[in-house]
């Protein structure tokens, strides 16, 4: 057995052996910066084991495919109001803050292709991913937490079920896909507000908000944001089931696993923005 | 002579540096109840674990059916697993599954029954347990009693060669607490498993248990039948006896 300490029987005690590092209180404030920095590894340690199992689980995929679905629909297809909502509301913003700097400019034609590039490559996959971070992950997290306390994980490992397979798996690969989805749908509603605003507010012709988006928006622009929405899907699921995974204690147990699910995955998102970025546009 | 079908040998446990189990042996026989006896936090539920897996021991080593629980990987460990039934002391059902979608759980998962099967298999469970037609009920509808009930068909329905139970009557009133412990002694009879039964109950242990282990101190500190162990002249053994006796269980114990 590898010297994992998520699953019992891994490590001696796994089950209840102090998992995550409680840092003793910092003697000063190097001491804490320390102690933080250890318990980032620790979570992001335990995160990548987590993610190596689930991939060497994809051959099981067929045989959780219902599962999946359940997941996608139960988590993916209920948050599609929410993100959609956020997302015009974002366009709108977006168009009316530029929009006005762009017209004292005289360069609110532009606002067409500003909107578009900052949905598709930005906007898009990282407010997508904030709210099912919030929605979605915290979900997760409590839902596996309370299950670690009460012993329901136990339960699957003595019936020679495999929790990673069982859980995991279903709910990152729900994650990745509804993630792209949900994006892809964002992208839309919010260029959508944004040629609304364009209209209504700032005065350019939904025709000329239209040319100007579609003749600057690459296929690469695109890309880079469901690449992004894929990648941040598989983050928030494994972050937030590693978490639950590794819940002790009882219900404050559970609200602190969900806490430290939800700042992790936001933490590790922003990071791999910005490196994502970099190789698309670096 | 028959080969145990448990033996832990030289079991050394610690849990955040406390010694819990301190070079504990223990050996149980094919088709016998043996009943761990012992006040809270002496390392019950942990030899439970340890038997099953779920933990590792510090030192020491486990033998199941003859086979060395440390020289499996954990794919393989998962696959061994299936040669158990365990009823958790909460119970563990799966809260978002049904009554039969948790005791179909282990079989769903083994691929090897047709759903038809699974459905007869189930009910015969669920009539074993005198929970007959309770299939489509969720967790949060049953009472504690019933839960146990659902969590023994659960335990069962593989027919499994060995099935531990963390103290199966805790939380219960003595009513339902009796009905348990009759059902295991039935299923007992029934199905002729191995059983580790770990208790502080002591009606429960005299009730169940063909072998009875006093653990204390990390150690099995006396071992024998209900009979053998009422008569023990061990000061450890009386004490315990004495301070956890309840009414009934010189009765129970000339049973044995």
């Amino acid at each position: 057995m590898g010297s994992d300490p998520i699953f019992p029987g891994e490590k001696k005690m796994a089950a209840n052996e102090n998992i995550r590092p409680e840092a003793a209180t910092p003697a000063g404030p190097i001491a804490g910066v320390g102690a933080a920095l250890i318990t980032a590894c620790h979570t992001a340690g335990e995160t990548l084991s987590v993610l190596g199992r689930t991939i060497a689980s994809l051959p099981y995929l067929p045989f959780r495919m219902r599962d999946t679905l359940n997941q996608m629909y139960y988590y993916g297809v209920s948050s599609q109001m929410v993100t959609s909502l956020f997302a015009l509301f974002s366009g709108m913003i977006i168009a009316f803050n530029t929009g006005i700097v762009l017209k004292d400019l005289g360069m609110q034609v532009s606002i067409g292709s500003i909107s578009a590039v900052a949905f598709c490559r930005e906007w898009g996959p990282v407010m997508t991913a904030v709210i099912l971070t919030a929605r979605v992950g915290s979900s997760m997290a409590a839902e596996i937490g309370t299950m670690k306390v009460s012993e329901e994980i136990d339960a699957l490992e003595v019936m020679g079920i495999d929790p990673v397979q069982y859980l995991v798996l279903p709910r990152v690969v729900t994650l990745a896909f509804m993630t792209a989805a949900l994006t892809m749908i964002s992208d839309l509603v919010g260029i959508f507000g944004a040629g609304l605003v364009g209209q209504l507010q700032i005065g350019v012709d939904y025709r000329v908000f239209y040319n100007d988006a579609v003749s600057y928006l690459k296929f690469k622009d695109v890309i880079s944001g469901l690449v992004k929405a894929v990648v941040f899907g598989i983050l928030i699921a494994t972050v937030c089931c590693t978490q639950g995974l590794v819940t002790k204690g009882g219900a404050r147990g559970v609200g602190k696993s969900t806490m430290y699910a939800v700042v992790s995955s936001l933490l590790f998102m922003i990071v791999i923005d910005y490196i994502i970025a970099k190789l698309f546009f670096g | 002579m028959t080969a145990d079908m448990i033996h832990m040998e030289n079991v050394t446990t610690r849990l955040r540096g406390k010694l819990v189990l301190d070079e504990m042996s223990l050996r149980v026989k094919p088709s016998e109840t043996y009943v761990i006896l012992g006040p809270s936090g002496v390392g019950k539920s942990v030899t439970l674990k340890l038997i099953i897996g779920l933990m590792k021991p510090d030192s020491g080593r486990i033998v199941i059916d003859g086979t060395d629980i440390a020289t499996l990987e954990r794919r393989q460990m998962l696959e061994f697993r299936r040669i158990f039934g365990f009823l958790f002391q909460s119970s563990a059902l799966i809260n978002w599954l049904s009554v039969f979608e948790n005791i179909a759980l282990p079989l769903q998962e083994r691929r090897t029954y047709k759903e038809s099967k699974i459905r007869e298999e189930v009910a015969r469970c669920l009539e074993m347990v005198d929970l007959p037609g309770a299939e489509q009920l969720m967790p949060d509808q049953l009472s504690g009693g019933m839960k146990k009930r659902v969590a023994l068909a659960r335990a069962i329905v593989t027919n499994p060669r060995i099935i531990l139970y963390d103290e199966p009557t805790t939380g219960l009133d003595p009513i339902v607490a009796e009905t348990i412990n009759h059902l295991i002694v039935r299923l007992q009879k029934r199905l002729s498993t191995t059983s580790v039964v770990v208790t502080h109950d002591l009606h429960s242990a005299f009730t169940v248990g063909n072998t009875i282990g006093l653990l204390e101190k990390g150690k099995i500190i006396a071992e024998g039948t209900p009979r053998q162990l009422m008569q023990s002249a061990e000061p450890s053994v009386q004490r315990f006896i004495s301070v956890t006796r309840v009414s009934g269980l010189s009765g129970n114990a000339e049973q044995h």
